[in-house]
């Protein structure tokens, strides 16, 4: 299984001191950032193996990774305590190693100096507001229950005066598995005039003999949480158009063989990738988002271009990073590798953030428009359906036959008119239309 | 072992009964260990003996002589004198032999086995305890090291006679009219002033090129501001040679710039700091692993390298402070009775009794800068305290350190008149991780030098009411 990640080896100090001969109370490591869970899937030694270092001993997924978790020690597996198909919370006891003899305690410390350091950096790097000048926002007996109950602080959001995190916090993220208070949602937690939303009550579905169940992956859960996110707060619009493209057809063929040759599989979506960057910047407020708490509209200054890659698991949305500095050869080129690393579960966290805008292409599959979901907190969402041949009115006034793909885009109304809209829709379709405008304005 | 030599076997043994050992041993025992501590000498260790408890005397006998020869207030006393033999009297009688006597007191009340003498390891489970001409040996499930630090020796420097170390120092039965002090550290700046104030000239020899460099300059410039007005000279970038001892004096060669210079004083203290106790403990035959410094590497619980020894205080890294000890204490003893403990303090207050008196807690604004933190810094003089004005002492600041963003304190420096008790409120608000509004919003009793800490959050918020 050579796709999936290898995971440093984390060792928390943790271990039973009654007798001479240790045993390692393996927890389970952070296995992502911002992710407080994670899904046993396979356990690769059984009770009574013996293990050496760096091993990998465990496969964990969390809401879009598949991982290998290694042992930090050697020694003999000697209780698993979390089964396979069970979700484990980060820092719960997974497994218990016997140890032969004492394990060196510099080296421990090393690994625990790593560790911390981890956390540090991811804490900082997410925007916690209970985490403050790289500090917990807790007080020290709120602290210590949260290590009783081994409970990593800086993954939840507190719900004190100013983002303390009180003991209560640590009680409803224990009782609640779906992490409401985890620290993904706290842009919904904060309160804004803008995004008050009333948490509608779950829906329940009847059990009658004609049902069967089945219990939601950790990737269907993260998805459908998006979807709704989304949903939630956008103001979804649509707007529909579908453009000739038979000179793109054309220049496609043309560069076919030269990609090949490069080792590059040159597809529309990498044109489309390279129009978009255009139509962002002539309407900019589509490569924004809104800062809900302060009211503001927050522009970025760069293009990280996302699509959607639909793979056995579900939906992933990475995205290629500065597409703005890119030729289409290499936007082809990435498209292809992170569509591998989607279909193979090994795409990195940040592959999949801080996206511009998105670009979901059904038409490889069929169908002509359909309303795409915004990726929230991005403020649009370009559609592409199938490119058809139909008949077209030409300049002369006469019929012929044209190669129509067809275009679907939906927008937040919030910051984006319609209006807008339509014309960033209007230049999107003139770059298509004419692909040799993309060297000259892309 | 020694034939016929049997071993008595204990549950959880102490080594060292200072501020570390003892609240360790005691708090193992609430929480239901069967406890023995070794002491090889008195109850309490340094600090109650020989460091922070009789300097916390001989600093306030030599305040008080200061205070009533002031003539200040419209008091005024004549032929004002001090006897140090007195004085030592009463440190050793009314506080010292109190405070041991209380300490072994709270042992027994714990129900703790005290053993007497000094601890040597044979094993990973075993240790001898030589007490004079006895021995005996004793096997261990658990061991908590507590031994602390000694004052470092150096060349040319041997401590006997008028060539002291802290404990001498504390022990003058006379006022020495010179007194020299070599490293001007915490140790050496408190015990200039002590004798400065007791009227001795003092000087301080300094190999930095600034003393006390656990403190910002703007502090330190106002100790040397106090020395400067009593008369202490302090020689910077300066080396210490050798001491040659007569009946009468004591003579110090150090070089500045290569130049040889030489003093003659009645005692010189050497304070250049201190190192573990750790070298004689035999911790090579437990397996116990120390750095190349001499301290006992420790995890986050304060576990050795053994799984069921502990180091806590002085011979473990970080600052040799009593109270570093006592938290160690807990949580080693806490980790022992099975609790999922942790050392976990982002404050460590430290307190040094110079005039004026100095206190740091936490970040300052340079330690968060490093840290890549975006911090604010204010500062609120203590000329604006009606307090300070009340008690004809306006010398000094609180400063503190907050995150720019949201003003959580991060750190904070008080200069001054209560300085050490003030810095209390500022470690609290750091440990519980409050910010200037928390504080600003916390009534702070009228009138007190407390009341400053409201002033610098006040003005940290931008609202300031007494500047």
């Amino acid at each position: 299984m050579a796709y999936k990640l290898k995971m440093p080896a984390i060792k928390e100090g943790v271990r039973d001191s009654t007798n001479q001969s240790s045993i390692y109370i393996f927890r389970l490591p952070k296995v992502g950032e911002g992710i407080a869970e994670g899904k046993l899937v396979t356990w690769l030694v059984s009770v009574g193996d013996s293990i050496t270092e760096d091993e990998a001993i465990v496969e964990v997924q969390n809401d879009k990774l598949l991982q290998e978790v290694p042992s930090p020690v050697s020694g003999i597996l000697s209780k698993i305590l979390v089964e396979a198909g069970n979700t484990a919370q980060i820092g719960d006891a997974i497994a218990e190693i016997s140890v032969e003899g004492s394990v060196s305690l510099a080296k421990d410390k090393e690994v625990l100096a790593t560790t911390s350091k981890i956390q540090l950096k991811s804490s900082s790097e997410r925007s916690n507001p209970s985490v403050v000048a790289k500090r917990v926002l807790a007080m020290p007996s709120v602290r210590q229950y949260a290590r009783d109950k081994s409970v990593e602080l800086s993954i939840i959001s507190g719900s004190g005066k100013h983002g303390h995190i009180i003991r209560e916090d640590i009680d409803a993220f224990l009782s609640n598995p779906a992490k409401e208070n985890a620290i993904q949602e706290t842009s919904e937690v904060k309160k804004s005039s803008i995004a008050q939303h009333d948490v509608h009550e779950a829906y329940a579905v009847v059990e009658t003999d004609k049902t069967t169940r089945e219990k939601m992956s950790i990737t269907r859960r993260a998805i459908s949480r998006a979807m709704v996110n989304s949903k939630a707060h956008a103001v979804h619009v649509a707007i529909f158009d579908e453009v000739e493209v038979s000179k793109l057809i054309t220049h496609l063929q043309r560069f076919k063989e030269i990609a090949d040759n490069q080792d590059v599989k040159l597809t529309y979506l990498a044109y489309m990738t390279k129009a978009l960057i255009t139509v962002l910047r002539k309407y900019p407020v589509l490569n924004a988002s809104i800062d809900e708490v302060t009211e503001e509209i927050v522009y970025r200054n760069y293009f990280n271009i996302g699509f959607a890659v639909d793979t056995q698991r579900g939906l992933y949305v990475p995205n290629i990073k500065d597409a703005d500095r890119k030729g289409i050869f290499t936007i082809a080129k990435e498209i292809t590798d992170l569509a591998n690393k989607a279909h193979e579960g090994t795409l990195e966290p940040f592959e999949m953030r801080d996206g511009s805008t998105t670009i979901t292409n059904v038409g490889n599959i069929g169908g002509k428009w359909f309303t795409p979901i915004i990726n929230f907190p991005e403020v649009a969402i370009f559609g592409m359906g199938r490119i058809e041949k139909k008949p077209i009115v030409l300049e002369d006034d006469t019929l012929g036959i044209g190669s129509v793909l067809h275009l679907s885009m939906s927008f937040d109304h919030r910051i984006v008119d319609g209006a807008m809209a339509q014309r960033a829709m209007n230049e999107l379709k003139r770059l298509l239309a004419n692909p040799e405008l993309l060297l000259m304005e892309g | 072992m020694v034939v016929g030599d049997f071993a008595r076997d204990l549950e959880l043994v102490v080594i060292g009964s200072g501020p570390g050992g003892y609240v360790a041993a005691i708090r193992a025992a609430q929480l239901g260990k069967k406890v023995a501590i070794i002491e090889r000498d008195a109850f309490g260790g340094v600090c109650l003996n020989v460091g922070c408890i009789p300097s916390k005397v001989l600093i306030h006998a030599a305040h008080h002589y200061v205070d009533v020869k002031a003539d200040k207030f419209g008091v005024s006393a004549k032929e004002v004198e001090v006897n140090l033999e007195k004085t030592q009297r009463w440190k050793d009688e009314e506080v010292i032999s109190k405070l041991t006597k209380g300490v072994e007191m709270l042992l027994k009340k714990n129900k703790i086995e005290i053993i007497k003498g000094s601890a040597f390891f044979n094993g990973p489970n075993h240790l001898r305890v030589v007490n004079g001409e006895e021995s005996s040996s004793y096997q261990f499930n658990e061991a908590i090291i507590a031994t602390g630090s000694r004052p470092i020796e150096i060349d040319g420097f041997k401590f006997n006679g008028r060539v002291l170390d802290s404990t001498g120092a504390l022990n003058l039965k006379e006022i020495p009219k010179c007194f020299v002090v070599i490293g001007g550290g915490y140790i050496g700046c408190q015990m200039a002033s002590v004798y400065a104030n007791f009227g001795s000239k003092v000087t301080i020899i300094e190999a930095d090129d600034n003393i006390l460099p656990n403190f910002e300059t703007d502090m330190v410039d106002l100790v040397k501001g106090q020395f400067a007005s009593k008369n202490v000279d302090i020689i910077t970038k300066a080396r210490a040679k050798v001491a040659s001892e007569s009946s009468e004096s004591v003579q110090i060669t150090y070089t500045v710039d290569g130049n040889e210079q030489t003093l003659d004083a009645d005692y010189v203290m050497v304070s250049v700091g201190r190192t573990p106790n750790t070298d004689d403990l035999g911790l090579q035959m437990a397996s116990v692993e120390v750095d190349t410094s001499g301290f006992v590497k420790v995890d986050h619980q304060g576990r050795t390298s053994q799984q069921h020894i502990f180091a806590i205080g002085d011979v473990t890294p970080g600052p040799a402070l009593a109270h570093k000890a006592s938290y160690e204490a807990k949580i080693a003893a806490a980790a022992l009775a099975g609790k999922n403990v942790k050392i976990d303090y982002v404050a460590m207050p430290a307190v040094c009794s110079a005039d004026p008196e100095l206190a740091t807690v936490g970040f300052t604004k340079k330690q968060a800068e490093e840290e890549g933190i975006k911090v604010n810094v204010s500062l609120f003089p203590f000329e604006a305290s009606g307090t300070a004005l009340s008690l004809g002492n306006t010398e000094g600041f609180i400063r503190i350190v907050t995150d720019k963003s949201t003003g959580l304190i991060l750190g904070g420096q008080v200069a001054g008149v209560g300085a050490g008790g003030i810095i209390a409120e500022l470690a609290l608000a750091i440990e519980t991780r409050m910010n200037v509004e928390d504080i600003s919003l916390t009534i702070h009793a009228h009138p007190t030098m407390s009341e400053v800490v409201l002033d610098v959050v006040d003005l940290a918020l931008g609202l300031p009411i007494h500047i």
